[in-house]
């Protein structure tokens, strides 16, 4: 309805603006081509007859004449030149509105029409022809590169030569124990970009730390690189649901924009280094990518270059340092005001990764400032991930009772919605917004949409969900311990520190039926009694948030939104145990989660609630974080120990377990983040609550991370029992339009697929492993039918391969064997046998790996092999991909529905399609590169895969 | 506190902190073991030690795993065996490095080239001599008509030309038998036993030789009258003169061998006889009937192998003035020479694929070709006929090639329209041999449709006590591979006659590297000077053709000498020491088993002590710790992650700033040749006079790569690197 008002308004408007234009036009016309000549001659005869009336009697028939003749030609053009621009207004009327949906109209040859909407809707189209075509070949087209001088003209790339004296500092500050190798080396990368070997060599004769152990940990860690890197480093996200979304291609496309043709990483002008990352747990928003600090998700092919574009040109008006004013920084500049008498009004900007990802940082800047014009009627709020990640990003504006929800918001937004919640303060402020609206109005269309076309409805996203783990996210600031304390914070802690013994402790989780989140699903309380009857000292916690399974993000989610959570339950388990210290080990990809977690720390030490003797009792704890530098692996609790103590993250054989003998060789209790996250609710609420919820053997909530090709991304968290089935169709909606649900992935790398016909298997340990998947941390990336599950176990199995340790011959050479048959497979290249030594290889990689990430690396195979072996035997008997994804057996064909409109030409960085303007395209197969630009590319989706 | 552990169904009561694998050692239970050294923390990361603890659903590592009270374990099911050999068939699949040298692979009785070399450039005749004699039992034969697939394999052809190895051979073994004192093998005590060997070519001299050597006493039966089987009758005596052939038998004769000449299998004594009259028996009756041309009119055309023989036995063929030979192989090479000899003027050589895909040797058409022999290729014969004037008319076929068949080479399909008719005085028929069995029909002995049946890793026969080798197993093949089945025969005959089980002579299992890229080449050669290959002389052409005088001239000692000294010793510095490759070959891993990517190879030499090759390291990272252990300031570290893990020298120092004190320990307890003393331990497998050898031509867990390259194009071809591949002799 508003469209059509919209439009009728806008074709009144535009023919108000035609009739004066041919108004003018014709008295234009008429003063060129009339006036010089007939006129001059009418005023010489009119002076005649006025001084002679001879000649008046004479000349009057003939001055009648020439006046009459004078009038009709001078309507001629007046009516000529309206009806010329009439026309010419109409006509754009016709294209911009009354088009026929079907191109179909009036009978107008379907030909004319589509020429004709070509030509109103795009430049006119170049003729574009394949390199191979002969003599009138031009070069391979495809967008062009990025053009990088002006950035180089604002930051001139620059390699600081390595000072002792900043090593030295850094030592100073890090440490220079063993241990500190870890923090030592990303300081100096955080200088250098890169870990220069003076540096290196500076740290081993200053500290304790050997030539061997720097070196094996530089090369250890995916986060450390020894080449110098670029000014700017973007790294490109390989998690599961980016490369479920195109991550490679992303990847291929941004090397070629910036002219990397060669094996290196980073440009030839030194601009920007090109690194892949595990994950960055921004899946929601796959593909994504980072250029320093922004994140850019939602990338397709086609959209990279303009995102880098973004990005430059932001640089560039920030005049250097890159960032803007940070929302923190707003917070300061516009403090809250709350209006007089009036209901606190509470908007929240969610500000997680994913929403930071999507844009909340230029929202939040809006709202701070929108809100300051108004009078600063309402508080304005970063809060962490509400899991509708798929809305991010997100604001919720909570006025007493009334609670609005608004999704996909914008900067351009922010006005209107702050309009619509809190009134201006003050009659001139009134005044002034009002007339600002109408002015509004009359110049922007985007004003005429109401703000409530952004409203979302969360039920039937939340209505299935049990909030345990989450129940703060988003709805608190997570640096704010206060807010934590008034939603029930801290109380658990208080409870056990002043009521309960430590037995009674552990009691009370095993009573809840607790089980450890990190993926094996370990009984919690066993895990802790082991600890406790350790007879050594003193004794450890740690937190592990290495969240590195690639689709996986819920630790994280719970670290931004809800740090405090994390601390409380570390501090119940150190008290169950009878630790003093604690440790938050969290991945460094994860910037946000490591700045909230030493936030957090630093806050409760100064409320006492870490610390020396808190709450006056004998219980004293301290926790520091350690980052961890991107190693898969390190996740396993060995390996985790190794790397805290500033080694190479390679696991040792169980037993002795940490219980037994773990940091530092003494008891160490390893907890993951969402289990320690449970602990608060379970004892505010009573284990018996906990244990009400779920199966048998599982008890309580889980949270996932619901990505891939699924409607409703996003974190969730729901009872235990809860089917596959109602999480896939019932919160996330189900696959996209015209997909059929393929399968789930769950637990990543060590998990395996459940394929749809067993999508009514419960969320329980036992049941989920009975599929041949695991638990696991917790991610569910749900594939369609256009995804191929032999590639998909490709992609697993080159993840554990390359983050294999490379200490068991099984895990480091076996897994690589399967990666080669898996890749001989996905390139057609398969022979028969292939699967059968799969099999074989998987099963005894299973048995003959040291740790978890060896002895479940095989899983993805297992069960793709298990549930899509069909899909197998036609990649390597049939040469065929039946999802139509490996590209060495895949081929882009042009229907026939094809325009003509050379866009597809223009896309392909290959120079692949022979394109001639409004004749059907056709894909040249020996060029084709299978990049997949041209479908994006294409807007009447007239070009098949198959 | 002591606890008490079950393994493999023993108990045994140990002190806690004890581990699984320190517990079955004190049950006197080997369990395997590559990266755990005593005294080092385990390192667990080999998983050779795998060993199964009751309750356990992965293997555990026995050398971290500590006991526990009441803990089952089992060391040795098939379960744990089948992970321990994949897990060394992975190890061996990403090992950079030869463990023998390749041409000792290639070569089909494991002749120890380098040892021999050493002692030829060394100027030790008699030495070099032996060792040549010991393996080959025919040196100086081979040494001229072996198409040496050891060349073919020699690293020096990626820099200049193959070592001369055949040529060498021939020397020691030339000068040795005109020393006067010539080497004979000093046989062990009689054994009582005595062994009837059916046949007197290459694979019957070989058994006797190795028989006689045993103790045992050995019988020849041939049907011919001289000894020497092909070698004397099909192969003409400008390639072998007679004479060198008749020293060479005459080793065997002095070391007690009994010749029975004249003697004809079937004819004049059967098998039965023979297994009534001796303690075992060995067929070795070649195959000596030709094939036929396979069209109508086959039998106007003269047998090659009756043209040779009988060129050899002084008989006269009336062959005329023009002849033309079918075939592509060495037979046909030596049959149109002989013809060219014999005062044929024009000679013609017909061969149904092309030039490349001849099975003989390039030399030998390129030498028949200077003798005036043309060779006309992508022709077959269809039908021959006797013209009514008397003369020889051979209808013959263009061909194309077609899509290649299961040997790998390009079938012939023929031109519709282009036969084509030749007149000839004289048409041979050399396309191949084929096993003449009807002597053995009666007997219970099985027969295969290519000859008879034995077991390759014993040649034993369905019959107990008799065992069949050489040509009659195999089909027509090379000399050297009779030589060597001659050799598997008398091993197995002598387990056989000493009641032992009759195993054959099992082979240690050895890597070798594939095709070395160009980063490889270069680290390979970085320390080799370059050097051309010796040539010989050959006599010209208008004066060998008058004649069967030899064509080819021996080396002179100094170029001899000199050539040998070209041997650059690729074999492992640990070949004999290393520890997977004893375990590799006691559980049976086959190295290309997992063939894929593996690392580069490199060598590091810049040590005074000790080499480093990181392609050898299976990452068990003792060396890292010793290196820690004794505070070398730089010492060495484990590096990257993945399939790329490698020790390397921290922070881009060198070896020898490194591990300045340490290396000698570093390269003793490294289990494989990674780290190695210079200068220690030998190259080449070590000469021993049984040497190890699975002679039967089919290499059960090596497979020579180049040589399993589908094309025979991709492999190196130089002028003097002989190409035969399946050549008939």
């Amino acid at each position: 309805m508003i469209a059509i008002v919209r439009s009728w308004l806008g074709l009144a408007a535009a023919a108000v603006a035609l009739a004066a234009a041919a108004w003018l036009v014709s008295e234009y016309l008429y003063a060129r081509h009339v006036t010089p000549v007939e006129k001059a001659r009418v005023e010489d005869l009119k002076q005649r007859a006025r001084t002679d009336t001879e000649v008046q009697k004479v000349l009057k028939p003939e001055w009648d004449r020439q006046h009459e003749e004078l009038v009709r030609r001078r309507n001629a053009y007046r009516y000529g030149g309206m009806a010329l621009l009439v026309a010419i207004g109409v006509f754009f009327a016709w294209m911009r509105w009354l088009r026929p949906p079907d191109g179909q109209w009036l009978g107008v040859p379907p030909r004319l029409v589509r020429m004709l909407a070509k030509a109103r809707d795009r430049p006119a189209p170049a003729v574009v022809s394949r390199a191979r075509a002969g003599s009138d070949a031009t070069p391979a087209p495809g967008p062009p590169g990025i053009d990088l001088s002006p950035l180089l003209r604002h930051h001139p790339v620059e390699n600081r030569a390595v000072e002792p004296g900043a090593i030295d500092a850094i030592l100073l500050s890090a440490g220079t124990r063993r241990d500190s190798l870890l923090p030592v080396l990303q300081a100096i990368q955080a200088r250098y970009r890169y870990l220069p070997d003076a540096a290196l060599r500076r740290v081993c004769e200053a500290s304790a730390i050997t030539p061997a152990q720097a070196a094996g940990v530089a090369t250890f860690y995916g986060q450390f690189r020894l080449t110098p890197a670029g000014a700017h480093i973007i790294r490109v996200c390989e998690g599961t649901a980016c490369h479920v979304a195109g991550a490679v291609e992303v990847r291929t496309e941004l090397r070629r924009c910036l002219g990397m043709t060669d094996g290196g990483d980073t440009d030839p002008t030194g601009t920007f280094t090109v690194e892949r990352v595990a994950c960055i747990g921004s899946c929601s928003l796959a593909p994504v990518i980072t250029v320093d600090d922004q994140i850019y998700g939602h990338l397709t092919a086609l959209s990279v270059s303009g995102a880098l574009r973004q990005f430059i040109d932001r640089a560039v008006a920030l005049g250097g340092n890159g960032h803007r004013r940070s929302p923190a920084a707003l917070a300061t500049l516009h403090p809250h005001v709350p209006g007089r008498g009036a209901p606190p009004i509470e908007i929240r900007i969610g500000s997680g990764t994913c929403g930071r990802a999507a844009g909340a940082d230029a929202v939040h800047a809006a709202l701070h400032e929108t809100v300051a014009a108004f009078g600063g009627g309402a508080l304005v709020k970063a809060v962490g991930c509400s899991g509708l990640c798929h809305h991010e990003p997100l604001v919720e504006v909570i006025a007493g009772e009334s609670r609005v929800l608004y999704g996909n918001v914008e900067a351009d937004d922010v006005r209107a919605l702050v309009r619509r919640h809190v009134p201006p303060a003050g009659l001139l402020r009134k005044v002034r917004e009002e007339v600002h609206d109408v002015s509004r109005r009359l110049v922007d269309d985007r004003a005429w949409t109401p703000i409530t076309s952004r409203a979302v409805d969360p039920a039937p996203y939340l209505d299935k969900q049990v909030r345990i783990v989450l129940e703060n996210c988003g709805a608190v600031d997570p640096l704010r311990l206060d807010e934590y304390r008034q939603r029930g914070g801290m109380r658990a802690l208080e409870t056990c520190l002043t009521r309960l013994t430590p037995d009674e402790v552990i009691d009370h989780v095993r009573r809840s039926g607790l089980r450890g989140r990190g993926g094996a699903g370990f009984p919690t309380a066993v895990k802790w009694d082991i600890t406790r009857r350790s007879a050594d000292s003193p004794k450890y916690v740690i937190c592990n948030g290495d969240e590195g399974d690639p689709g996986a993000f819920m630790d994280r989610a719970v670290l931004e939104s809800d740090p405090f959570r994390v601390i409380e339950g570390m501090a119940i388990a150190a008290y169950a145990i009878g630790a003093s210290e604690g440790i938050v080990y969290v991945r460094s990809e994860y910037p946000i989660a490591v700045r909230h977690a030493r936030a957090s720390i630093a806050a409760a030490e100064a409320h006492g609630w870490l610390g020396e003797r808190i709450l006056g009792t004998p219980f004293s704890f301290k926790v520091q974080v350690r980052e961890g530098a991107g190693a898969f692996v390190c996740g396993e609790e060995t390996a985790l120990i190794q790397s805290i103590e500033g080694e190479r993250g390679m696991p040792r054989l169980r037993p002795p377990y940490p219980a037994q003998s773990g940091l530092r060789g003494k008891p160490t209790l390893i907890n993951n983040v969402e289990t320690l996250a449970c602990l608060p609710w379970i004892f505010r609420h009573g284990p018996d609550a906990f244990a009400a919820l779920g199966t048998d053997t599982s008890k309580g909530t889980k949270v996932f991370s619901l990505t891939g090709k699924v409607k409703r991304s996003g974190l969730i968290e729901v009872p235990m029992g809860i089917t596959i089935r109602e999480i896939v169709e019932g919160i996330g909606g189900g696959v996209p339009e015209g997909r059929q649900f393929k399968a789930v992935l769950a637990g990543g790398p060590s998990g395996g697929c459940i394929p749809a016909h067993l999508a009514d298997t419960p969320v329980d340990f036992e049941a989920l492993a009975s599929t041949g998947a695991i638990m696991g941390s917790g991610g569910l990336v749900v594939l369609d039918n256009r995804d191929c599950a032999v590639e998909i176990a490709r992609y697993f199995l080159q993840f554990t391969q390359n983050e294999s340790c490379g200490k068991c011959t099984y895990c480091r050479v076996g897994t690589k064997r399967m990666l080669e048959i898996l890749e001989r497979i996905c390139a057609g290249r398969g022979v028969e046998g292939d699967i059968e030594t799969l099999d074989e290889l998987s099963a005894r990689v299973r048995t003959g790996s040291l740790c978890g990430l060896g002895q479940t690396a095989p899983n993805p195979v297992l069960t793709t092999l298990r549930y899509f072996r069909d899909e197998y035997e036609a990649h390597v008997r049939e040469r065929r991909c039946p999802a139509a994804v490996c590209k060495s057996l895949i081929h882009y064909r042009v229907l026939d529905h094809c325009t003509g409109c050379t866009l597809c030409a223009q896309a392909c960085p290959a120079g692949a399609i022979v394109a001639r303007p409004y004749v059907r395209h056709e894909v040249a197969d020996d060029l084709c590169t299978r990049c997949g630009m041209c479908v994006t590319a294409c807007p009447e989706n007239a070009i098949e895969v198959a | 506190m002591p606890l008490t552990l079950t393994i493999d169904g023993r108990t045994v009561t140990v002190e806690a902190g004890t581990t699984v694998l320190e517990a079955a050692r004190a049950l006197g239970i080997r369990v395997p073991t590559l990266c755990h050294v005593d005294g080092l923390p385990p390192s667990s990361s080999c998983f050779l030690c795998a060993v199964q603890v009751e309750g356990k659903p992965a293997l555990a590592p026995s050398c971290a795993m500590p006991a526990a009270e009441g803990m089952v374990v089992r060391t040795d099911t098939d379960e744990i065996r089948a992970s321990r050999k994949m897990a060394l068939e992975l190890l061996l699949s990403d090992h950079a490095g030869d463990c023998i040298g390749p041409c000792m692979t290639g070569c089909p009785a494991r002749f120890d080239i380098p040892g021999f070399l050493t002692e030829v450039a060394a100027g030790h005749d008699r030495r070099s001599a032996e060792i040549a004699a010991d393996f080959l039992v025919l040196p100086a034969a081979l040494g001229r008509i072996c198409p040496r697939l050891c060349e073919q394999r020699c690293h020096r052809c990626d820099a200049e030309a193959a070592l001369s190895v055949g040529g060498l051979h021939r020397y020691a073994a030339d000068r040795d038998l005109a020393s006067g004192s010539r080497y004979v093998p000093r046989p062990d005590a009689p054994s009582g036993k005595r062994v009837a060997i059916v046949g007197a070519g290459p694979a019957g001299l070989s058994a006797a030789y190795h028989l006689l050597r045993r103790g045992h006493a050995a019988v020849l039966f041939d049907a011919h009258d001289e000894p020497g089987g092909m070698l004397r009758y099909g192969i003409p005596a400008f390639r072998l003169p007679h004479e060198v052939l008749a020293q060479e038998v005459g080793v065997i004769r002095m070391l007690g061998g009994e010749f029975r000449m004249g003697v004809r299998l079937g004819a004049d004594v059967a098998l039965d006889a023979l297994r009534r009259e001796f303690d075992a028996v060995f067929l070795a009756i070649g195959a000596q009937t030709s094939r036929g041309l396979e069209c109508p009119g086959e039998e106007l055309a003269l047998p090659a192998v009756a043209f040779l023989e009988h060129a050899a036995t002084g008989r006269r063929d009336d062959i005329g003035d023009n002849v033309l030979v079918i075939g592509g192989g060495n037979t046909a090479m030596d049959a149109s020479r002989t013809a060219v000899r014999l005062g044929a003027h024009r000679v013609r050589v017909l061969y149904r694929r092309s030039r490349r895909e001849m099975p003989c040797l390039m030399a030998e058409v390129e030498a028949a070709e200077a003798e005036g022999v043309a060779v006309e290729t992508l022709v077959a014969p269809v039908r021959l006929e006797r013209s009514p004037a008397g003369r020889l008319q051979l209808t013959c076929v263009r061909m194309a090639l077609g899509a290649p068949d299961e040997s790998g080479r390009a079938r012939p399909v023929p031109i519709q329209g282009s036969a084509f008719t030749t007149e000839a005085s004289c048409v041979i028929a050399a396309i191949g041999q084929t096993v003449d069995a009807g002597g053995l029909r009666s007997d219970a002995l099985q027969i295969s449709r290519r000859g008879l049946l034995a077991d390759p890793a014993t040649l034993a026969t369905n019959l107990p006590g008799v065992f069949a080798g050489g040509d009659a197993v195999s089909g027509a093949d090379l000399a050297v591979r009779a030589v060597a089945a001659g050799r598997l025969a008398a091993v197995s005959i002598d387990q056989y006659l000493g009641g032992r089980r009759v195993q054959g002579d099992p082979e240690m299992v050895s890597v070798v590297m594939s095709r070395l890229d160009e980063q490889e080449l270069a680290a390979f050669f970085r320390q080799v000077e370059e050097a051309p290959r010796a040539a010989t002389v050959e006599r010209p052409v208008a004066d060998r053709i008058r004649d069967f005088g030899e064509v080819e001239s021996a080396f002179e000692p100094e170029a001899a000498r000199r050539e040998a000294a070209r041997c650059m010793n690729c074999g492992c510095w640990k070949a004999t020491t290393c520890q997977l490759r004893q375990y590799a070959t006691e559980y049976g891993a086959d190295p290309l088993r997992f063939a894929g990517a593996r690392r580069k190879f490199e060598r590091d030499a810049s040590h005074p002590e000790v080499v480093y090759e990181p392609g050898k390291c299976i990452l068990c990272g003792a060396c890292v710790q010793v290196a820690a252990e004794a505070g070398e300031t730089l010492g060495l570290a484990i590096v990257g992650r993945g399939f790329e893990v490698a020790v390397a020298v921290p922070l881009r120092g060198t070896l020898a700033e490194a591990i300045p004190a340490v290396a000698r320990r570093v390269a003793e307890i490294c289990p494989t040749g990674a780290f190695a003393l210079k200068g220690v331990g030998t190259c080449a497998a070590g000469h021993d006079d049984r040497p190890l050898a699975r002679p039967d031509g089919r290499q059960a867990t090596i497979i020579p790569l180049r040589l399993a390259l589908p094309n025979r194009d991709q492999v190196p071809r130089r002028a003097d690197v002989p190409s035969a591949v399946d050549e008939r002799r």
